[in-house]
């Protein structure tokens, strides 16, 4: 979860001890819930009690323990921003339902274009089969003015589950398909008309509530004045309290007598009652849109010596108890806002009677807002003081730690505060702002904003802050190198990026780690197989000196992958192991340390995976599908995704493996990058012909035009595996055999650019689709001179599934290699590892569901031929309990009698 | 919204406008309006509130939405052609 998201706008506001029943509102809210309304709209202007007849109604749903569970998120004006209105909407499901929408919002934190269709859908989904139903209430939506938002909404309430109904309070109809919504009976409506105080409510409020003792005349008469307007009534009534008995009639035959504006009227009765300290504090902290004591010490720059001294704790306390307007916004009473209506009202006063003040204040705010951390509001408290040279250095020096957190939009934000002169007119900002640029997608904007900063820094040249110059010189240069990895100009960035190294002082370890690891992925998008090795080992030891752990781990990760290629699978294990203990070390904090070991697991399960120890490459990974949920890191939940599902083919579970595979499909799909898409196909296709469905495999070739006259590419060599293998697999079928020369033309030419590339992995890969090209054709003794090759290039490193996830046609080859003793040894221990695999495995991993400990006790006195009463006694339940459990273990063995059941356990070694 | 024949209204240029509103407001909620001038005149049983001042959309639109918030119902909003 990003470091500023405001828990106070997801509370549900507490209301006041003493508030107005509002039975027949409450009975209509109630009633579009049960008729399976989608949408409740609570449509007024301000001070008509939306809010607090919202609250008060999910109060009295809480209290009656009935259906739904309720979330509540407050919008401001900073929410325009689709990516972090969906941030806040999953936030707000979550403090209900804490392992919802946990992979949408690990897309929505990570940089990169969302696709937010599909984050909704996958949320929706989510939604969906939620045991108990939900009611978020999106409490002010008239802030939202985004298009874009209006259009997710829409979305969402077109594919709305029945598990969640939306609550909308704004003072303005939003651009929803209301009309639509009404003509289906979907909507349920509360509107002026509904909301104002009758007359009865008027008395129970003047008379109960706030305790007055006013005649049945004077409540008619102030019904009429304020036409029900509650605010209108409350200021009335705080005026009323501090009055004379005798003088109530007199006040309210000269209020509703006047013409002037309610509330012109009111504010000043009620303001001018207040000390003049209390007064001068309204007025100073109206600026602000969320109070706390010190907050407001700080704006009113209170002395703390000063002989009647309260603190702003006591005061903000002080007005709660007096009805004036305020809300709290915890349950600790540390933060509150003003009443919306009173905030613009005492804004008004304060621009009428301070205006002077006005930038100071905002200057004290913008201070204390940062020194506590929060620095949007401090960029926006500048802002509006006026200060442009406070906000600029505040986005100057925080964009980059914001951006790490993965907080792009608000990043953006800040730069359209910002006027663009003063950016284009700074060097550091410029760069910072091409940052934002590139993580937000918009690649096409980037260059324009590092030339600006170049133009600068030429013009500044004789200036003595060369230090900073070279510094910010050295930005440029790095980002111009990713934008010529994603521009398809790998060779130009490794020119660059190796000048850069040459530039960058020895000691700025952190620096130069990363651009090594840039500069490893350019030479691996190229081919240069053994130079994108030396530079990922290089910034994997650099990272992990600068203490910068985390670069380190994504380091390890490219490391290990390029690693493989290059067929070094013992070097690949101590990479990851040094990583692990690295982790444990003193320089890893207590909650990081879970995450890299974790990681790094993860990232060594790939090669367990090879290594055919399924078990523990399962475990690992799974742990770091978690880690990578719950710390936004994209794309290792979907190569975490991708690898479990072959995990789960290799054991023979194809269900388990094409859902896994469905579930990385849709993680991709809420952030495509062309990266992960290439994984992602690659998967499909090895799953596909793992299943034999040779069909799609042929049409997914066909589709994307591939053949074996394709250009090759090392950026899309895994497509060209899969290639081979769909056009060995189709030319089997084939009598003419066109189609397996073509194939074997491929492999062999793919052969030869991996044998200079050095990429010993995808030699031993190609060796065997040449061996098994070669035996379709009929060519047993090349193809078994092939297969010695890999087998001899494979065992010292222990490769396994590489062979195994070929299936039977090199099952077959196999057995012919060890019959010839052709490196007989280790064809045998493979095949050793087919015959074993289903036995040596821990049961859990070929049960889709793994027994409960209960069903387990069961299953052993199933086995010992008691009766089901008898077991019903043995381990003390009813006998109905001992059926339910028997049917389980049925289900789960996907047996249907008593002696299968205990002869499939035996065979599982269950018992 | 009415309008006094067809000039060169457009989104980008500030022009004339005269807000009316129920109820009398004083002056001092001239600079709250965006420096439009308040003036009060009778209306058939009570006051009406002129507000008068230049403004380009995007500021009558908020001043609008102040009203709207502050529990004002609007009377009219006119184009003053010329000035």
């Amino acid at each position: 979860m990003s470091g500023d998201l405001l828990q106070t706008k997801l509370y549900v506001p507490r209301l006041r001890p003493f508030l107005v029943p509002r039975h027949h509102l409450i009975e209509k809210l109630n009633q579009g819930l049960q008729q399976g309304c989608k949408l409740t709209l609570v449509s007024a202007p301000a001070g008509f009690g939306k809010t607090t007849l919202i609250a008060d109604w999910g109060l009295r749903i809480s209290e009656s323990e009935a259906i739904p569970k309720l979330c509540w998120l407050s919008l401001d004006e900073g929410d325009n921003d689709l990516n972090s209105f969906l941030i806040y909407f999953i936030a707000a499901l979550q403090t209900v339902e804490p392992d919802i929408g946990l992979e949408p919002l690990a897309a929505l934190q990570s940089s990169g274009a969302t696709n937010s269709d599909a984050v909704l859908m996958a949320l929706l989904n989510e939604i969906a089969s939620l045991p108990q139903p939900l009611a978020l209430i999106l409490d002010d939506y008239h802030v939202i003015e985004s298009h874009s938002i209006d259009e997710a909404l829409t979305f969402l309430l077109d594919h709305l589950p029945a598990t969640l109904h939306l609550v909308i309070t704004t003072r303005i109809d939003p651009a929803l398909p209301l009309a639509r919504l009404r003509g289906r009976g979907q909507l349920t409506e509360l509107r002026v008309a509904d909301l104002r105080f009758t007359h009865d409510e008027v008395a129970t409020f003047l008379n109960q509530m706030m305790n007055l003792e006013i005649s049945a005349e004077n409540i008619a008469a102030l019904g009429a004045r304020t036409e029900g307007w509650i605010t209108g009534l409350q200021l009335a009534a705080l005026s009323l309290q501090e009055r004379d008995p005798e003088r109530v009639t007199s006040f309210i035959q000269s209020f509703t007598g006047t013409h002037h504006h309610i509330l012109d009227y009111l504010v000043e009765e009620v303001l001018q009652q207040q000390p003049p300290r209390l007064q001068s504090f309204l007025l100073q902290t109206s600026i602000l849109t969320r109070l706390t004591g010190s907050l407001c010490e700080a704006v009113c720059a209170f002395e703390n010596d000063s002989p009647n001294h309260s603190d702003g704790h006591t005061l903000l306390n002080r007005l709660a108890k007096s009805n004036l307007f305020i809300v709290p916004l915890d349950d600790e009473r540390r933060w509150y806002r003003y009443h919306h209506l009173f905030a613009d009202l005492l804004r008004f006063r304060l621009q009428q009677e301070q205006a002077n003040m006005i930038p100071e204040l905002h200057c004290r705010a913008s201070k204390w807002h940062e020194e506590h951390g929060f620095i949007d509001r401090a960029i926006r408290h500048a802002i509006a003081a006026d200060d442009l040279e406070q906000a600029a250095r505040l986005v100057d020096e925080h964009s980059h730690p914001a951006h790490e957190r993965g907080e792009v939009s608000t990043v953006r934000g800040w730069f359209e505060l910002l006027p663009d002169e003063m950016v284009r007119s700074d060097p550091s900002l410029s760069i910072a702002c091409a940052w934002n640029l590139f993580l937000n997608g918009q690649i096409g904007a980037v260059e324009d904003r590092l030339q600006d900063a170049e133009t600068l820094l030429a013009k500044q040249t004789t200036s003595v802050k060369n230090e900073q110059a070279g510094e910010l010189f050295g930005k440029i240069s790095a980002l111009r190198v990713i934008l010529f990895g994603t521009q398809g100009k790998p060779r130009r960035g490794i020119e660059l990026a190796q000048q850069l190294l040459e530039y960058i002082p020895e000691a700025n370890l952190s620096w130069r780690g990363i651009v090594l690891l840039m500069l490893g992925g350019l030479f691996r998008d190229v081919g240069n197989i053994t130079q994108a090795s030396r530079s990922f080992a290089e910034a994997v030891t650099i990272l992990q000196a600068a203490e910068n752990s985390l670069a380190a781990v994504m380091a390890v990760e490219r490391l290990v992958r390029v690693l493989v290629m290059q067929g070094q699978l013992v070097q690949a294990v101590e990479v990851c192991t040094e990583m692990i203990d690295a982790s444990t070390g003193p320089n890893v904090q207590g909650k990081q340390q879970v995450l890299i070991s974790d990681m790094s697991r993860a990232i060594m399960s790939n090669v367990l995976y090879e290594r055919n120890q399924l078990v523990d490459a399962e475990m690992y990974v799974r742990q770091g599908i978690k880690q990578a949920k719950r710390g936004g890191f994209f794309q290792s939940l979907v190569f975490g995704q991708i690898l479990l599902a072959r995990i789960l083919q290799a054991r023979g579970d194809a269900d388990g493996a094409n859902m896994l595979l469905q579930a990385a499909i849709k993680s991709y799909q809420m952030n495509p990058t062309q990266w992960v898409h290439k994984a992602v196909t690659s998967c499909q296709v090895q799953l596909w012909l793992a299943q034999k469905e040779f069909d799609a495999a042929s049409r997914w070739a066909q589709e994307n035009s591939l053949n074996a006259k394709v250009e090759l590419n090392p950026k899309n060599e895994f497509e060209h595996f899969s290639l081979a293998r769909v056009l060995i697999t189709e030319g089997r079928a084939e009598p003419d055999g066109k189609t397996l020369a073509k194939a074997l033309e491929l492999t062999k030419r793919l052969t030869l650019s991996a044998e200079s590339a050095g990429r010993m992995g995808h030699l031993i890969e190609l060796l065997i689709l040449q061996a098994l090209a070669l035996d379709a054709q009929g060519n047993l003794d090349q193809a078994l001179s092939c297969l010695e090759r890999a087998l001899v290039l494979a065992e010292p490193q222990g490769f396994v599934r590489i062979f195994l996830d070929k299936g039977n046609p090199i099952i077959h080859l196999l057995k012919e290699a060890a019959r010839r003793n052709i490196a007989a040894e280790y064809a045998i221990k493979l095949l050793n590892q087919i015959d074993t695999d289903s036995q040596s495995d821990t049961p859990s991993s070929i049960l889709i569901e793994p027994l409960s400990d209960r069903e387990l006790e069961v299953l052993h006195l199933m086995a010992q031929d008691l009766s089901y009463r008898e077991i019903a006694n043995q381990i003390v339940v009813s006998l109905n309990t001992v059926r339910t459990h028997v049917k389980n273990i049925y289900s789960k063995l996907m047996v249907h009698k008593r002696s299968e059941a205990v002869a499939k356990a035996r065979e599982l070694n269950l018992l | 919204m009415t309008k006094n024949g067809m000039g060169k209204l457009t989104l980008h240029q500030p022009a004339t406008y005269q807000i009316k509103v129920p109820g009398h407001l004083d002056a001092s909620w001239a600079e709250w309006a965006g420096g439009m001038t308040v003036a009060v005149e009778a209306g058939d049983d009570s006051p009406i509130t002129i507000l008068t001042g230049i403004l380009d959309q995007a500021a009558l639109h908020g001043l609008l939405r102040r009203l709207y918030s502050l529990g004002l119902p609007l009377i009219s909003v006119q184009w003053i052609e010329g000035d």
